[in-house]
C-alpha cells in the first residue's frame, strides 16, 4: 500500500475540520476579521487613523457621548439627530443678508438658521460658532432664539471678544439669566432651578411644566436669528449653528467627540497582529527550545528545565505592567516583552515530553547511524512529527494574548497612541460610562472583543479534536 | 517495610525543595533589578528629591537671604543627606544583592512613598494588610471551581453523549474570555441596569457595625467577582474534566477491572480518580497560581483592596521596595505550592518513592 | 454433562461513522469442562470482540448484542448489568487481557489488586484475601514478595503471570485468555505456556484461548474454531484440525504457518480481509476462495457436522466434495 500522498492528506485533513461545524464557524468568523482588519488597514492608514484619532477640531461638530443611531430601534423614540447650519453653506434653513446703514461704514448683517425639530426627544447640546472678518473694530450681535410658539427670546447681547467667538448656549449663564428673566416677564413667576437652558430652549411654555421643571419637548419650527452689526464695509460675519443630537452615526461617539467606528475598525488589525504574532513567534521559539534542550539532554537541558522553573515563578503581569510604566512603551515593545516574558513558559515541559519519546524511535536511531547530522534529525524529522500537536495550541493562545493587550490598555498603560478596543473600554470607565449607563460605549468593544476570543477559540478548539487521537470519537 | 520508600521520599522532598529555593533567589534577583531598571528608578528619585529640596529651600524664610553658591551647596548637602537616609550613595550593584539577602530573608524594608492603611511604612504591613482580601476572594473561587469542574466532570464522563454533555463541548470556547471581562459585563447588568449589586469595594460604605451585618455585606461585594470567574471558567473546566475522565477511563486497567466484576463506584474511585489524582492536583495549583497572578486586572475592575491593587498602585507610583516586596511574596508563595505539589505527587505516585529509595 | 459454557447466535454490532461494524455475526459453540478451546484468526476477524461479548464488556457505541450464553445452563445474557457483574464476572467466567502491561493498575499494589476478586466476590477481609493472593502469586511462579511491589517493578513475562494469577484467584469455571503472549520474547512464551498447562492440568479449568498465532495453540488445544470476518467457518478436535482442516480457509492458514521437520511451500492467502460492515454476501470468503463455485456467491452456508462434534461452514463440505 503506499502512503497518501501529500494531497490526499491535505484532503483528509480538510474533511476532518469540516466534520467539526463549531471549527469552520471559527474560521469563517477568524476570517470574517481577517477581512474586515485588511479592508481598515487600506481604507483607513494608520497613520490617518492616529491624527484622526487625536484631534479635536475635526469633531467639533459631534455631539458628546452620542449613542449609535440605531439605539433607536430598542428605545422606541425617535432620538435626536445633529443639526448643524453653516451661513457659508447655501442651504434651505440658511439666510443671510447684508444691509449698509445710511451714512456710516457701518453694516447690518442678519444670518437666520431655522429647522423643523421633529424628534421625541430634547438634544444634548447647541453651540454656535461665530467667524468675524474685521478691519478694526470687532462686530456687536445679538442672538435671538425664536421657538415653534412664536416666543422670541434674546439669549445675548454682546460684542465679539475676538474674531473667533464660541457661544456655548447651553452652557452660558448669560443665556440662562435672559431666559429665565424672559420667562418671569411673561408668566409673572420664575421657573423652577430644574429648567436648564437646554429645557427652556426646547421645552413647552406651560405654567405647570414651568413650575415643576418636567417639561415636554415642543416640536415645530425653530429659528435662531444674528442680528449683527459690524463697522467696516469690508467687514464680514459667518455663522454655525450646531444643535447636538444623542445619537451619531453608526457606534456612537465617545466623551472627545470621536467616532467609535475608527477605534472599532482599528482595534480589528492590531488585536489580529498582536494577537497572532505573539501567539505565533512564541509557540515557534519554545518548540524550538525544547526540542533543543530534549535531544541534545545533559547540561543544556537542565539549564532550559531550571530556566523554565524560575520563569513560572516569576510574576508575569506585575512585570510586564512595571515594564510599561517605567519605558516608552508603544505596542510594538509591548509585543516583545509579551514574548520574552511568555518564551520559557509552560509549553516547553509537553514539547519536551513528546520529543523524549520520539527521540527513541528507531527511525531517529536509523537515521544517525547513516551519518545525519543534528540539525537535520531535528529539523526534518522531529519537528515535523511535533508540529501538529503545537498547532491547536497556538490558536487557542491567541484570544490569551488579545486580552492581555486589552487588559494593559485597560489599566491605561497600553500604546497611548493607537485606538484600541482596550482602549475605548478604559475611556469608558474613566468617563463613568458605568455611572451614566453609556452602555454602547462599553458593549461595543466588548463585543468584537468577545467575538474575536471566540473565533479562535472554535478553531482551535476543532483543531485540537482533530489533531489529538485521543479526542477523536469524543 | 517502609523505611526504603520514606528514605526515597524524604530525599527526592529535599533535593526538590532545594532546587526551588534557588529558583525563588534567581526571581527575586531578576525582580530587583528590573524593578529598578539596573539603577534608572534611583536616578529619577533621586532627580525628585533635588527639586523637592530645591523647592523647600526656595521657599523656605531662614534662606531667603543667603546668595546663590551658599544656597547650591546647602542643597547639595540636604541631597547627600537624604542619599544616605534612602541608601543611594553605594553603587547599584552591590546595593541590589543587600536588597536580596533581605529579601530572601523577608526583611522588605520600608517604602518610599506609600504607607498601610494602619499608617506603617513597612512593606512587610502594607502587603500583610492587604494579603487577606486577595486570598480571601482568589482562594474562595479556585476552590469553587475546583470541586464544580471535579464532580460535573465526572458525571458528565459518565453521562457522555448526553445533551449537557454536547452543550458543555459546544461552550468551551467561552473559557477563553478572561474573569475580569465577565466582570466588566456583570458590572454593567447589576449595578448600571439593574442597581442590584455594587460595583465594586469591599464592603458598603460606611461598613455596618454589626459582626454578622458586616461579614453579610463583604459577600455581598464578594458576589460578582467570584461569579465573573466561575462564569469564566466554568465549561472548559468541567469539559477539561469530562474529556479527562474519558480518556483515563478507557485506560486497559479500567477495562480489566470492570472485567474482574468490581462494582462502578468502587472502579470510578480505585481506577479512575486515583491515578487520575496527579494531573488534577497539578491543575488546581497551576489554576491557584494564575488566579493570583490575574487579580491585578479584577482587584483593579472591581476596585477590591487586595494585593493585586496594591500592585497597581505601587507600580504606577515607582515605588520599588513595595514592588519588590510583593514579588517576593508571590515568588515564595508559588515556590511553596509548586513544593507541596511535588510533595503530593511524590506521595501518590510509587514511582517516585520507588526510585529515589 | 452439560457443557459449561454454551454460546448460542452471539452477535454484537458497532456503530460507527463510516457504518454498522458486524464483529461477531451469529457466533455459536460449547465449551465442557478442562476443555481447552482455541479460537484463531487473522487480525480484525472479531475474535476479541467475541470475547468481549461474552464477559459483556461493551463498549459506548453498540447498536446490536443479543443471542444466549449459558454459563451452567443459565442463560447469562438475561442477568441485568449489576446481577452479571455479582454472578459472573469473575466467579464464572475470568479474562486474561491482550497486554497485560497496562491491565494492572500502576497506582496498587500487584498483591492488593490480585486480592481484590476475593474480597468483592467472596467477602474474605483484606488480610486473608491477601494470603490466598500471594499462594497464586507462588503458584504461577512469582515469589511472593512482589504482593508488596507495583506493577511497574515487575518485568513483562512477571506481569503476565500475576494477571494470570489475578483470574484463577476466584476459581473460574473458564478462562477466557486473549492473546496472552503475543506481547512477549519466545522464552517468556514458553514459560506461560508451560504454566497454563500445568493450571489446566491441576485444576481442571476451561480455557478459552483467542490468539492469531496458529501453532502456539497446538500445545493447549482441544479443539479448534477458524473465525472469519465475524462468523466461525470451522470447529473441529485438536487432532482433526491440525492435520486435516476442512474448511478452506482454515487450510490456507495451516499452509501458510512453516514446519520445522518437513521442506514445506509456504504459502499465503490472496486479498485483503473483507469489510465488517459491508460483508460479501453469501460465503464470505468466497473473494479469496480458489474454490468457490457459483453457490458460494449466493447462499450463506451454515456449520455443517461432518464428523460427530466437528462442524466446517462450507458448501464443499456440505455436498461432500471435501
Amino acid at each position: 500500500m503506499s502512503r497518501p500522498s501529500r494531497a490526499e492528506s491535505l484532503r483528509r485533513v480538510l474533511q476532518d475540520i469540516m466534520y467539526y461545524k463549531s471549527g469552520v464557524a471559527g474560521l469563517l468568523l477568524i476570517t470574517l476579521l481577517v477581512a474586515l482588519s485588511i479592508y481598515t488597514v487600506i481604507a483607513l492608514p494608520v497613520d490617518r487613523a492616529i491624527y484622526l484619532w487625536r484631534s479635536s477640531e475635526i469633531w467639533l461638530d459631534n455631539p458628546r457621548t452620542a449613542a449609535p443611531e440605531w439605539v433607536q430601534f430598542f428605545v422606541g423614540r425617535e432620538l435626536p439627530k445633529t443639526v448643524v447650519l453653516d451661513s457659508r453653506a447655501a442651504k434651505l434653513g440658511v439666510a443671510k443678508s447684508s444691509t449698509p446703514i445710511f451714512g456710516t461704514n457701518m453694516k447690518k448683517i442678519l444670518i437666520e438658521f431655522s429647522f423643523e425639530y421633529s424628534y421625541d426627544d430634547f438634544p444634548s447640546e447647541v453651540n454656535v460658532f461665530l467667524n468675524a472678518k474685521a478691519a478694526k473694530q470687532l462686530p456687536v450681535l445679538k442672538v435671538i432664539w425664536v421657538k415653534p410658539s412664536g416666543d422670541a427670546i434674546t439669549l445675548i447681547e454682546t460684542a465679539m471678544s475676538g474674531p473667533n467667538m464660541s457661544l456655548y448656549v447651553t452652557a452660558s449663564e448669560h443665556v440662562l439669566r435672559n431666559m429665565v428673566g424672559y420667562v418671569t416677564a411673561k408668566f409673572g413667576f420664575q421657573p423652577s432651578d430644574r429648567c436648564t437652558q437646554l429645557r427652556l430652549l426646547f421645552g413647552q411654555y406651560t405654567p405647570d411644566a414651568l413650575r415643576t421643571g418636567d417639561m415636554v419637548i415642543e416640536k415645530g419650527r425653530y429659528r435662531l436669528i444674528i442680528d449683527a452689526t459690524v463697522f467696516d464695509e469690508q467687514d464680514d460675519l459667518d455663522a454655525k449653528l450646531v444643535v447636538y443630537g444623542l445619537v451619531h452615526g453608526i457606534a456612537g461617539t465617545d466623551h472627545l467627540r470621536r467616532p467609535l467606528e475608527i477605534a472599532l475598525l482599528w482595534g480589528a488589525p492590531v488585536a489580529l497582529a498582536f494577537g497572532l504574532t505573539a501567539s505565533l513567534v512564541t509557540s515557534l521559539v519554545q518548540m524550538i527550545i525544547a526540542t533543543i534542550g530534549a535531544y541534545y539532554g545533559g547540561l543544556l537541558d537542565s539549564l532550559i528545565q531550571r530556566i523554565t522553573e524560575i520563569y513560572m515563578v516569576l510574576p508575569f503581569l506585575p512585570f510586564l505592567i512595571m515594564i510599561s510604566v517605567f519605558y516608552q512603551v508603544n505596542i510594538w515593545v509591548i509585543l516583545v516583552v509579551v514574548i520574552v516574558l511568555s518564551i520559557f513558559g509552560g509549553g516547553i515541559k509537553s514539547t519536551r515530553a513528546l520529543v523524549m519519546q520520539i527521540k527513541e524511535y528507531p527511525y531517529i536511531e536509523a537515521a544517525r547511524t547513516y551519518g545525519a547530522s543534528n540539525m537535520r534529525i531535528i529539523f526534518l524529522y522531529i519537528i515535523p512529527k511535533i508540529l501538529p500537536p503545537i498547532v491547536p495550541g497556538l490558536i487557542s493562545a491567541v484570544p490569551g494574548f488579545v486580552f492581555l493587550e486589552a487588559a494593559l490598555a485597560f489599566l491605561g498603560l497600553g500604546d497611548p497612541l493607537l485606538p484600541t478596543w482596550g482602549k475605548v473600554i478604559n475611556d469608558a470607565f474613566e468617563n463613568g460610562a458605568v455611572y451614566k449607563g453609556y452602555y454602547y460605549w462599553v458593549l461595543e468593544p466588548s463585543a468584537l472583543l468577545i467575538l474575536t476570543g471566540i473565533a479562535f477559540a472554535l478553531f482551535g478548539f476543532a483543531l485540537d479534536r482533530i489533531v489529538n487521537p485521543r479526542l477523536r470519537e469524543l | 517495610m517502609v523505611p526504603a520508600s520514606l528514605k526515597g521520599f524524604l530525599k527526592y522532598s529535599l533535593i526538590r525543595g532545594s532546587i526551588l529555593f534557588l529558583t525563588v533567589v534567581a526571581a527575586i534577583y531578576l525582580t530587583i533589578v528590573i524593578a529598578n531598571m539596573g539603577g534608572k528608578v534611583d536616578e529619577i528619585v533621586l532627580s525628585e528629591l533635588r527639586m523637592a529640596i530645591t523647592q523647600r529651600v526656595n521657599m523656605d524664610p531662614q534662606y531667603k537671604n543667603l546668595p546663590a553658591p551658599e544656597r547650591e551647596k546647602l542643597i547639595e548637602a540636604m541631597l547627600e543627606n537624604e542619599k544616605k537616609r534612602l541608601g543611594l550613595d553605594t553603587p547599584f550593584f552591590v546595593r541590589s544583592l543587600i536588597y536580596l539577602k533581605d529579601a530572601i530573608t523577608l526583611d522588605l524594608g520600608r517604602a518610599l512613598y506609600m504607607t498601610s492603611d494602619s499608617g506603617s511604612r513597612l512593606v512587610k504591613n502594607i502587603i500583610l494588610e492587604r494579603l487577606p482580601a486577595t486570598v480571601l476572594l482568589f482562594t474562595t473561587v479556585t476552590v469553587i471551581n475546583f470541586f464544580i469542574h471535579l464532580f460535573l466532570g465526572l458525571y458528565l464522563s459518565r453521562h457522555y453523549g448526553s445533551f449537557f454533555d454536547k452543550l458543555t463541548v459546544a461552550l468551551a470556547p467561552t473559557s477563553v474570555i478572561p474573569g475580569w471581562f465577565y466582570g466588566i459585563l456583570l458590572i454593567l447588568i447589576f449595578y448600571t441596569w439593574l442597581h442590584v449589586l455594587p460595583p465594586g469595594g469591599f464592603v458598603d460604605v460606611p461598613p455596618p457595625e454589626e459582626p454578622v451585618a458586616y461579614a453579610l455585606s463583604v459577600l455581598k461585594h464578594m458576589i460578582l467577582p467570584m461569579a465573573a470567574w466561575i462564569i469564566s471558567g466554568f465549561f472548559l473546566g468541567v469539559y477539561g474534566n469530562r474529556t479527562f475522565f474519558l480518556i483515563f477511563s478507557t485506560e486497559d486497567y479500567v477495562e480489566a477491572a470492570k472485567a474482574k466484576g468490581l462494582p462502578p463506584r468502587l472502579i470510578e474511585t480505585r481506577y479512575i480518580l486515583r491515578p487520575t489524582l496527579p494531573p488534577i492536583v497539578t491543575s488546581f495549583a497551576l489554576t491557584l497560581i494564575g488566579s493570583w497572578g490575574g487579580a491585578i486586572i479584577t482587584e483593579t475592575v472591581f476596585n477590591w483592596p487586595g494585593l493585586g491593587l496594591v500592585t497597581y498602585e505601587a507600580i504606577s507610583r515607582f515605588d520599588t521596595p513595595v514592588i519588590v516586596g510583593i514579588t517576593v511574596i508571590y515568588a515564595y508563595l508559588l515556590a511553596a505550592t509548586v513544593f507541596i505539589l511535588d510533595i503530593i505527587y511524590g506521595l501518590l505516585d510509587p514511582r517516585i518513592k520507588v526510585r529515589f529509595g | 454433562m452439560s457443557p459449561v459454557l454454551s454460546v448460542r447466535n452471539l452477535r454484537l454490532y458497532f456503530r460507527t461513522r463510516k457504518g454498522v461494524v458486524r464483529a461477531v455475526d451469529g457466533v455459536s459453540f460449547d465449551l465442557d469442562k478442562g476443555e481447552t478451546l482455541a479460537i484463531v484468526g487473522e487480525s480484525g476477524c472479531g475474535k476479541t470482540s467475541l470475547a468481549r461479548a461474552i464477559i459483556r464488556l461493551l463498549p459506548r457505541n453498540v447498536h446490536t448484542y443479543d443471542g444466549q450464553v449459558l454459563v451452567d445452563g443459565v442463560d447469562v445474557m438475561k442477568l441485568s448489568e449489576e446481577g452479571f457483574r455479582r454472578q459472573v464476572r469473575w466467579r464464572k467466567i475470568a479474562m486474561v487481557f491482550q497486554g497485560a502491561q497496562n491491565s494492572l493498575n500502576p497506582v496498587l499494589k500487584v498483591g492488593f489488586q490480585v486480592a481484590e476478586p476475593l474480597i468483592i466476590h467472596m467477602g474474605l477481609s483484606k488480610e486473608e484475601a491477601l494470603i490466598e493472593a500471594k499462594r497464586y502469586l507462588r503458584m504461577v511462579g512469582i515469589h511472593e514478595s512482589f504482593a508488596d511491589r507495583y506493577p511497574f517493578e515487575l518485568s513483562g513475562g512477571m506481569k503476565q503471570r500475576a494477571v494470570i494469577a489475578m483470574a484463577l484467584v476466584t476459581n473460574p469455571e473458564v478462562i477466557i485468555l486473549d492473546e496472552p503472549t503475543s506481547a512477549l520474547d519466545v522464552i517468556t512464551q514458553a514459560n506461560i505456556m508451560n504454566l497454563l498447562k500445568r493450571i489446566k492440568n491441576e485444576l481442571g479449568i476451561s480455557y478459552l484461548f483467542i490468539t492469531h498465532d496458529v501453532p502456539l495453540t497446538s500445545e493447549l488445544a482441544d479443539r479448534v474454531a477458524v473465525m472469519y470476518a465475524g462468523q466461525i467457518v470451522e470447529l473441529s478436535d485438536a487432532d482433526s484440525f491440525y492435520v486435516q482442516p476442512r474448511h478452506p480457509y482454515a487450510e490456507k492458514l495451516m499452509a501458510s504457518v512453516p514446519t520445522l521437520r518437513t521442506e514445506k511451500k509456504l504459502e499465503y492467502i490472496p486479498g485483503t480481509p473483507p469489510s465488517l460492515i459491508n460483508p460479501p454476501p453469501g460465503c464470505r470468503f468466497h473473494p479469496r476462495c480458489p474454490l468457490a463455485f457459483e453457490r458460494c456467491t449466493r447462499e450463506v452456508p451454515p456449520p455443517y457436522e461432518y464428523k460427530p462434534g466437528n462442524y466446517a461452514a462450507c458448501w464443499l463440505v456440505h455436498e461432500g466434495k471435501r
